[in-house]
């Protein structure tokens, strides 16, 4: 995952649509994957 | 081009329309001929995808990123958002969509004018959504 998440910061460059997108994708994810997503992008 | 009863595309050889196109656009650098290529390309894409054959659609969908990459003006980028929407649908789930459904999420503003516009936006919103998801819960 923590690959994904850095493929996706370093595609996505404007940090507040980042954060809007992550936001979105992790509503629907497990809580344990959304607290590790959160970690992974803090 | 369909739209010609007298030109079948089935028996054109896009490989070498294209492979002029880029001779000419070499030889006359004009921003008038390279957006013709881009819609060439963009055509070559949605040809080969309707007719099934991926690897050439991701050919021809490559050669409009290159151009884009060198010349990143919004008449190509427009082609190239279009050429990747229509990718997106063709190919569903095959291996490299994700990729192409992310770059088309970054053009998603570039798509031309259209009725549908917003809906479609939301629509390939949505999908990046989906599609990270499963990307997330694989690995």
């Amino acid at each position: 995952m923590a690959e994904f998440i850095d493929w996706m910061s370093v595609e996505i460059e404007n940090q507040t649509e980042l954060i809007l997108l992550m936001d979105k994708i992790s509503e629907k994810l497990d809580v344990k994957v959304q607290r590790k997503l959160w970690e992974l992008l803090t | 081009m369909r739209l010609f009863h007298f030109f079948d595309i089935n028996k054109a050889n896009i490989s070498q329309w294209i492979e002029s196109y880029k001779n000419i656009q070499r030889t006359y650098p004009e921003k008038e001929v390279r957006e013709n290529l881009a819609s060439g390309l963009f055509n070559a894409t949605n040809h080969y995808g309707r007719a099934d054959e991926f690897v050439k659609m991701e050919e021809s969908l490559q050669e409009l990123r290159k151009l884009h990459d060198a010349h990143p003006e919004k008449e190509v980028r427009e082609k190239l958002a279009s050429g990747l929407f229509n990718a997106t649908n063709y190919s569903g789930d095959r291996e490299g969509g994700y990729e192409n459904l992310f770059l088309l999420y970054k053009l998603r503003f570039d798509l031309p004018e259209d009725p549908n516009r917003a809906r479609i936006i939301k629509v390939i919103e949505d999908l990046l959504i989906k599609e990270s998801i499963k990307m997330i819960e694989d690995k």
